[in-house]
């Protein structure tokens, strides 16, 4: 009956016993706030009691922030262009992931565009454009389509805006004539985000369709593929 | 009715369930490349085997039950990934370039040279972690994965998460305070000193 099959990760370090670690995890459990109650205030009382604990509870509580810190940014900058494409390519099947399209410009106009409502006044169009956006990683894919393509998001907001309806706002379109964003559904992914699948369409025909999924800020991630 | 244009959405338009996992895994892309970063310890890394991991993870959407979690499953692909190739990319940077997590970016924080010291002193603790503490550590602090899923995720007993996450936060906690005298008095708030 030795214990020798199941290696301890302890005995590496070896600065630690069961009894310390069996402390540490309880004093985690507290500062994440998994124990039960009762358990709990046994916790609180070893902290406030015994400075040793209090020390523990401290290093664990600014362990965890400190990886907050270290990483918390990377999931706020805007996705780059080329994954979430071939992301949403492959979705679609592999027979779409014709290697011509890479070189097609008009398929790099593929956006993904982070919009900020306009009362967070976070995002300030790139291209002089009044309607408060800012378009996300799209720097090296837009070059030439980003003047033009821009005249459906300010339609698309006041259609988001009417979650859960499934409004048509129209708007004048780069050539003149009437245009229009379409919500064709809205649904809630697996994890709890809640999207909206649009259109654009110009004299009734399609010209564009894509996601929009609302940020825990308010704003929206918008995916955008030119048809 | 007729009125209504013929809209048809491109690109997600099928409602099979490949289309609605890209949808969705589309939506998890700022998670997960933020857990790849953390793991590869570099962007572009992670972000090369996220892509690998979506790829993967569409190729094998049957695979996935409905009704569990998307982001732990795609959690799991990219850890199986990356052990697949069998390399890391913290080890060359440990040794070769300390500034290497200096890509990250990070506007909101780096303003003011206190608070970038402090995220400087946090990823250089991070990094001097073992691995199997590091991705423990993103797993539950940064993803917000309960201790349960983490184990689920690695395929490790729950007590073994605990435990490294302990180890983990412990060794990072008394890293970044040794390094900052005023994170100390922050924290035990024995002293309120800052403004």
């Amino acid at each position: 009956m030795h214990s020798d099959d199941q290696p301890n990760e302890n005995q590496k370090s070896g600065a630690i016993d069961a009894a310390e670690e069996e402390r540490m995890i309880r004093i985690m459990q507290y500062c994440d706030g998994v124990l039960p109650a009762r358990e709990a205030a046994r916790v609180a009382e070893e902290i406030a009691r015994d400075p040793e604990a209090a020390r523990l509870a401290a290093e664990m509580s600014a362990g965890a922030d400190a990886a907050r810190i270290a990483w918390g940014s990377v999931d706020s900058e805007p996705v780059p262009f080329d994954l979430a494409r071939r992301v949403t390519q492959s979705a679609r099947g592999p027979m779409h992931q014709a290697r011509s399209i890479t070189a097609d410009w008009r398929m790099a106009a593929a956006l993904v565009v982070g919009i900020a409502l306009g009362m967070l006044g976070l995002m300030v169009a790139q291209h002089g454009g009044e309607s408060g956006l800012r378009l996300a990683g799209a720097d090296k894919a837009a070059d030439g389509v980003q003047a033009s393509d821009t005249s459906w998001q300010p339609a698309l907001i006041s259609a988001l805006a009417k979650d859960p309806e499934t409004p048509r706002v129209t708007f004048a379109g780069p050539s003149g004539g009437e245009s229009a964003v379409s919500i064709a559904r809205w649904f809630d992914t697996a994890t709890g985000l809640r999207c909206a699948e649009f259109a654009t369409s110009s004299a009734e025909r399609v010209t564009a369709g894509g996601i929009a999924c609302r940020k825990p800020d308010g704003g929206w991630d918008v995916i955008e593929q030119p048809r | 009715m007729s009125e209504k244009p013929e809209t048809k959405i491109v690109g997600f338009d099928r409602g099979d369930a490949r289309s609605r996992m890209g949808r969705d895994i589309v939506a998890l892309l700022p998670r997960l490349r933020r857990f790849a970063a953390g793991l590869t310890g570099s962007i572009q890394e992670g972000d090369d085997v996220v892509q690998s991991a979506c790829l993967r993870a569409l190729e094998r959407h049957h695979q996935w039950e409905p009704g569990t979690r998307l982001d732990s499953w795609m959690f799991r692909i990219i850890r199986n990934l990356w052990l697949d190739r069998g390399k890391s990319a913290w080890n060359r940077l440990v040794r070769s370039d300390p500034d290497a997590l200096a890509e990250i970016p990070d506007h909101s924080l780096s303003r003011e040279l206190e608070v970038r010291d402090e995220l400087a002193s946090a990823r250089a603790a991070i990094a001097a972690l073992p691995e199997p503490q590091r991705e423990v550590l993103l797993l539950v602090t940064v993803e917000g994965l309960t201790y349960e899923a983490a184990a689920d995720v690695l395929g490790i007993p729950l007590g073994t998460v605990m435990s490294r996450l302990a180890r983990a936060r412990v060794a990072v906690g008394r890293r970044v305070r040794g390094d900052s005298t005023e994170a100390l008095a922050r924290e035990t708030g024995a002293a309120t000193t800052r403004r």
